[in-house]
């Protein structure tokens, strides 16, 4: 079976274990250093370096509540005393606060939980209870090993236990009844634990702590779908007579109070002064040569990242390479296998690890990290979390993630205790890599990236007070104006209508006297997903065996899985035959394929209903007439697959192309526009010529600068653009967001619009080409002769966007409300995926 | 619709109690403040729910209630209580067992040493009516029937909900019913019934009755006699096949949670079709537990293919308790009456093997298999030959065809259940005995290929 991807070749292996199955060791990351700073053409191609220096760890006392046996068993592992984050949020939990610990990776952030839940089991005869969440199964199963080996060295009986949908019915009866720390993840929690609380009524009575791992990750749809599970956990924790305390860790946050506020629904304490020492870390930006001088394009990046390798993969340490895409990690890691001569290494020793793999190859190549064995590891964000891989030598991050979180969870993947560590930033032809290249400062900078979470948005409310109503009824306060003893749902003064509507409206719930009751044939939370969109994951099969090969999410596999497509699972390749969108399953061959396949996709956006509009007045004369407008409304998106390209490995040169045929995705979501008046268009030219192109390239800059400013990557942003648009009569930029129901990503663009239009002026001033460049607005074939220069007026026009004065909607454009179908449709597209997708950019869709 | 002209006061007040829906009129709603945006209020209305108290309103509100409905002392939910004589015949069979048909074959057939006094006397027969399968707090138990035997017969109580909010009532009246009990009989309940109530009861904080309470779930032993001749187990197809139980108009199971919500809403057209399909349950309880008490003394006057394979799983289920001797005699009695078929030859040979009688085993799977064929039974056949062969007769080459023979034909079929168990049985004892008769003779005469 050559083509079954979790087989490895078995003499492989074993010639990887006699190359040196030992881990890296230190000293070669400073010769690495070195020799990037003296050999071009690296040495050329590095704009930037930085260095983090070594830092002590600032120490404290354990706090005295602690009881002697967890300093003995602590004193047993080596640890003779705590950091000062971890004496501080210990404190902080056992006085019965909420705590928020945000530091950064490797900081020992689990001992700031696990001692005070461990104490709280000590004081109280084994009585209290404690339940985790964690963003995946791997990370929960990863913890269960590590507090099982606490609690047996403290000699108690307490059961930890994972839950998650891999548990055996008898293991999950007996956690369900016996569990004192039960480790799930919120998919569970909101499917199979709050829906089924009767079953847990043991673990809900007791329950003292709730301990939310990675709290950076919950932002957007998932953070704020996540938010209102834990108030439903609340609400029904209170019914069984407890109050739970959350301790939460996160990475560093700009604002960890707010973010604490928004998910938890409480005033957390926040503890984010780090205490613990650090080796020294080398930060390298590295910008790849101009190979086009007149369109002003770069190297692409993987084939940078495929050159940098020779470099930087070696038998004696461990790399690790970050890709933004699953193409990216499958191409890139089909590179490296196939060099690994090169470096020193037999294929077996270099890694793909992405979501989408199956658990058991997972584990393996987690295992074969910590091992040493494994010397290279290609990976997407599925490592950035906590999964146990121990500390790696050097990180490549093929691109910037989209978020400083992100760039430290990944580049905290590197250095082990005191050791010398290197991270390389590879930056791709795209506005924000090239804005980093240009000021790498930002990155040391503090964060600067707001999280989108919104537990009171009215889709995820809507259909989480459904799953909570299922749970236990809710009742109206006597004069039927607000929620009875429910302070969890009540923030938005929204419950009681959705409740009224769940009632009247659509049938679920059924009213009596001032109570609604969860009165129909139906799981709620099975129907809904905390990620937005669908639940059910495509498999995708070998054709003949029906083995399976991996899975993707619904949305991802209209451009991957539709028939043609070639699917990559550790540089092997598979041809996509069929299809069946109907049972999420796609059938597969196993093809010698010598392209990859990239599928574009088209969007039409209309305008459902204006909530907010922000205007810029002109000064002429005495009457000030409008100037440009910024809003945030509703739209309906209709994204539809089209065409797929075939891109031949290492050339990339386009060497065919097919049809999709799938059924449209449909979209509700919000978005943030804007409109330019008439008079203003005019001013700036934009009713010449060719300058829609100039209008459109304005809003892919805008999209791909938004998460410097909006947590967000800037695929959770679609955009569509009209030089005359049908609904407003003049030109309108959409950002949307791209999941359904939409998370406020629109509300923080309103925000942060100054500032996004700043460095968006800011990456072009600087842009040293003449007519437009992929690093800035796209390249001249793409924008236009005058493309750029449009670019830079209107934007030099919206930087007066400071002074933007709120104005009530109605009246500014006539009648609002459409009936549905009768707006007129307006074409337009957006690329999903980055650079590739703009090749093809649709020109009949140009108005 | 007009009432009639001559109408006294008190009729008049009848008229109108039974016209109003029995739903307490909810209070004026508050006047909605115009907060929802309109398009959430599209997507709200736009999504209905599947099956709700929205379901069925094209059917006109009604004046009909189900009679004979009593409120608890509690005055919180309201019963209906049924007696019937020990001689009512439901289906076939009356109500009252014979006492001499003692309960040996529970524990036989469930494994559960528990039952081996359980009385069908002392018992509550229970079965639910829910507002959905999916389990989960949002499930409602609407309706619970319970029977058991009182000195002149059957009393049959059935609680029921006449609004969400008596649950908590009705559940602690069913758990202390259930705990004055001596065991409870179900059908599917351990799976389904026990774990809704428990669940609800656990959520209002009533203790469930249930636990270290001999629990006898019919459908277990019933599927394990049945599953090969009957179409499907469920309790209908079962009642009507061993108790002839028909039930011309029966209300669909299916429909339960639907017509709950319908009444809930004004409208019990379907309700008093609950209450009797709830009944018939529970008294085909009571008659099955008396067919299933009864197995071990059964005429054996009428054995077809059907009545074979039931006795199978009885011998089947006796041997598994160790009567062998038992077991074998039934086997042989049942034979007299019948021819047995392939598969009972091999479970003949089964037996004798564990009483060590491998020449009759031999002998057993000779007569049942005459002549091998790419058939499941007639390859499990020669590997239980083989077996006998190399344990008790220490025939290694007769094995070693026999296990040769079988992975031919197994090489013929196509994948089935327990294939891949078989095939590497076969292959180890292949290559045992193939290794064995190496190291007896430099030339093995039997060699594999």
């Amino acid at each position: 079976m050559p083509n079954t991807p979790s087989q490895g070749n078995d003499a492989e292996r074993a010639a990887a274990q006699q190359t040196g199955a030992t881990r890296g060791r230190g000293p070669r990351v400073p010769a690495l250093v070195a020799g990037l700073k003296a050999a071009p053409p690296w040495n050329e191609r590095i704009t930037a370096w930085r260095t983090r220096p070594a830092r002590e760890g600032v120490t404290a006392p354990f706090p005295e509540r602690l009881d002697p046996r967890l300093l003995t068993m602590l004193g047993d592992r080596g640890i003779t005393e705590l950091r000062s984050h971890q004496a501080e949020a210990i404190e902080l939990a056992l006085s019965g606060r909420d705590v928020l610990v945000a530091t950064p990776t490797a900081s020992g952030k689990t001992l700031c939980y696990t001692l005070p839940i461990l104490q709280r089991l000590l004081e109280t005869g084994g009585r209290s209870r404690a339940l985790f969440l964690y963003p995946t199964k791997a990370l929960a199963q990863d913890q269960t090993a590590g507090l099982s080996a606490l609690v047996e060295a403290l000699g108690e009986d307490w059961h930890v236990s994972t839950y998650d949908g891999d548990t055996p019915p008898e293991v999950r009866r007996s956690a369900r009844d016996r569990g004192h720390m039960i480790l799930t993840n919120p998919h569970m929690l909101h499917q199979g634990i709050l829906p089924n609380h009767a079953k847990w009524a043991e673990l809900f009575r007791d329950l003292e702590f709730v301990v939310v791992d990675e709290v950076h990750s919950l932002s957007g749809v998932f953070g704020s779908s996540v938010a209102c599970v834990l108030r439903r956990l609340l609400r029904i924790a209170r019914h069984y007579g407890a109050q739970p305390r959350f301790l939460a860790s996160s990475a560093t946050l700009r604002d960890a109070r707010g973010h604490g506020r928004r998910l938890f629904g409480r005033e957390m304490a926040i503890v984010d002064q780090d205490g613990s020492p650090a080796g020294p870390q080398t930060l390298a930006v590295y910008n790849p040569p101009i190979i086009n001088p007149t369109a002003g394009l770069r190297a692409n990046a993987l084939e940078e990242a495929r050159e940098l390798a020779k470099f930087l993969c070696g038998s004696d340490h461990q790399t690790i390479f970050f890709c933004g895409r699953r193409t990216a990690v499958e191409v890139l890691t089909r590179y490296l296998k196939e060099n690994a001569q090169s470096f020193g290494l037999v294929p077996h020793q270099i890694r793909g690890y992405r979501g989408g793999y199956l658990p058991n190859l997972r584990r393996e190549i987690e295992a074969g990290l910590r091992s040493g064995e494994v010397k290279v590891v290609v990976s997407t964000n599925a490592l950035e979390l906590g999964v146990d891989i121990g500390a790696l030598d050097v990180a490549v991050l093929v691109g910037y993630p989209g978020s400083q979180a992100s760039f430290w969870q990944r580049a905290g993947r590197v250095g082990r205790r005191g050791n010398p560590s290197l991270v390389v930033l590879l930056a791709r032809s795209e506005p924000t890599d090239q804005y980093l290249a240009a000021h790498p400062d930002y990155l040391l900078g503090a964060p600067r990236e707001r999280l989108g979470v919104d537990a009171d948005q009215l889709v995820i409310l809507s259909e989480q007070l459904k799953c909570a109503a299922f749970e236990l009824p809710f009742r109206l306060d006597p004069d039927g104006e607000g929620l009875l003893g429910e302070p969890e749902f009540d923030s938005s003064g929204m419950a009681p209508e959705i409740l009224e509507y769940l009632a009247e409206a659509s049938g679920f719930l059924l009213r009596r006297g001032n109570t609604y009751f969860w009165m129909a044939d139906a799981y709620p939370a099975q129907d809904v997903s905390l990620a937005g969109g669908d639940l059910d994951n495509v498999l995708i099969l070998e054709e003949r065996t029906e083995k399976a090969l991996g899975e993707c999410d619904r949305e991802s596999a209209l451009t991957t899985c539709h028939e043609g497509a070639i699917y990559q699972v550790q540089g092997r390749t598979w041809r996509i035959e069929r299809y069946d969108h109907i049972h999420h399953r796609a059938y597969a061959k196993p093809v010698e394929s010598d392209y990859f396949t990239d599928a574009q996709t088209d969007t039409e956006v209309r305008v459902l209903r204006l909530e907010r509009c922000l205007q810029h007045p002109l000064a002429q004369g005495l009457q000030p007439t409008e100037d440009f407008s910024i809003w945030q409304g509703e739209v309906h998106v209709t994204t539809v697959a089209t065409i797929y390209k075939k891109v031949r490995f290492y050339t990339r040169e386009n060497v065919g192309a097919g049809p999709i045929q799938l059924p449209p995705e449909e979209l509700d979501t919000e978005s943030f526009l804007i409109t330019l008046s008439e008079g203003t268009a005019t001013a700036l030219g934009l009713d010449q010529g060719d300058r829609g192109s100039a209008w459109r390239a304005l809003a892919d800059l805008l999209r791909r600068m938004a998460p410097l400013h909006i947590r967000c990557s800037a695929s959770d942003l679609g955009i569509s653009s009209h030089v005359r648009s049908p609904f407003f009569g003049r030109p309108t930029l959409f950002l949307f967001d791209r999941v359904q129901g939409g998370v406020g990503l629109s509300q923080l663009l309103v925000d942060a619009f100054p500032d996004l239009v700043r460095s968006a002026l800011a990456v072009l001033e600087r842009c040293e080409c003449l007519e437009g460049c992929p690093a800035c607005v796209g390249p001249r074939a793409q924008v236009g002769p005058e493309g750029k220069q449009t670019v830079v007026a209107l934007l030099r026009h919206l930087i007066q966007g400071q002074d933007l004065n709120e104005v009530p909607v109605e009246g500014q454009v006539g009648s609002w409300e459409f009936e549905q179908g009768q707006e007129p449709m307006a074409p337009s597209d957006f690329g999903p995926e980055g650079h590739y997708a703009r090749g093809v950019r649709s020109e009949e869709a140009a108005p | 619709m007009s009432p009639p002209a001559e109408e006294s006061l008190s009729q008049r007040l009848a008229r109108l109690r039974r016209q109003s829906p029995p739903v307490s009129p909810a209070p004026p709603h508050p006047p909605a403040s115009a907060s929802l945006p309109a398009w959430m209020k599209r997507r709200l209305t736009q999504t209905p729910a599947p099956v709700g108290p929205l379901g069925t309103s094209q059917v006109p509100k009604t004046a009909e209630t189900p009679k004979d409905l009593l409120t608890a002392p509690s005055g919180r939910f309201q019963y209906r209580v049924q007696r019937f004589a020990r001689t009512h015949r439901h289906g076939a069979m009356e109500l009252q067992g014979n006492p001499q048909h003692l309960s040996e074959v529970f524990p036989l057939l469930t494994g559960d040493p528990t039952l081996a006094d359980l009385h069908g006397e002392r018992v509550v027969y229970l079965d639910t009516e829910t507002t959905g399968l999916s389990g989960g707090a949002g499930v409602f138990v609407y309706m619970v029937g319970l029977a058991r035997f009182v000195p002149d017969g059957v009393e049959v109580w059935q609680g029921f909900l006449s609004g969400p909010e008596q649950e908590a009532a009705l559940l602690a009246e069913v758990s202390s019913r259930i705990a004055a009990s001596a065991g409870v009989v179900s059908f599917f309940g351990k799976s389904f019934d026990r774990h809704r109530l428990e669940d609800k009861m656990r959520l209002h904080g009533i203790t469930p009755p249930f636990a270290g309470k001999p629990h006898l779930d019919l459908f277990h032993p019933l599927r394990r006699l049945h599953r090969e001749t009957l179409p499907d187990t469920r309790l209908q197809t079962m009642e009507r096949a061993l108790c002839g139980v028909v039930r011309p108009d029966d209300l669909p199971g299916s429909l339960a949670p639907e017509a709950w919500f319908d009444f809930l809403a004004g409208r019990a057209h379907r309700l008093e079709g609950v209450f009797q399909h709830n009944l018939d349950d529970v008294l085909s309880l009571i008659t099955l537990l008396h067919w299933l008490a009864a197995l071990p003394v059964r005429e054996l006057s009428e054995i077809g293919p059907v009545e074979w394979a039931r006795e199978a799983a009885w011998i089947d289920a006796l041997a598994k308790a160790g009567q062998y001797d038992r077991a074998w005699a039934r086997w042989t009695q049942v034979q007299e009456k019948h021819p047995a078929p392939p598969q009972a030859w091999l479970q003949k040979a089964q037996l004798e093997d564990r009483m060590g009688r491998a020449e009759d085993a031999l002998d057993s799977l000779r007569h049942g298999f005459p002549e091998p064929r790419p058939e499941v039974l007639n390859i499990r056949a020669l590997a239980l030959a083989a077996k006998l062969r190399e344990r008790s007769l220490r025939d290694g080459l007769g094995a070693l065809a026999d296990a040769n023979l079988a992975r031919k034909l197994l090489a013929e079929m196509r994948p089935f259940s327990g294939r891949t168990t078989l095939e590497s049985d076969l292959i180890r004892r292949c290559q045992r005995l193939n290794h064995q008769l190496a190291g007896k003779a430099s030339r093995p005469e039997g060699q594999a290929n």
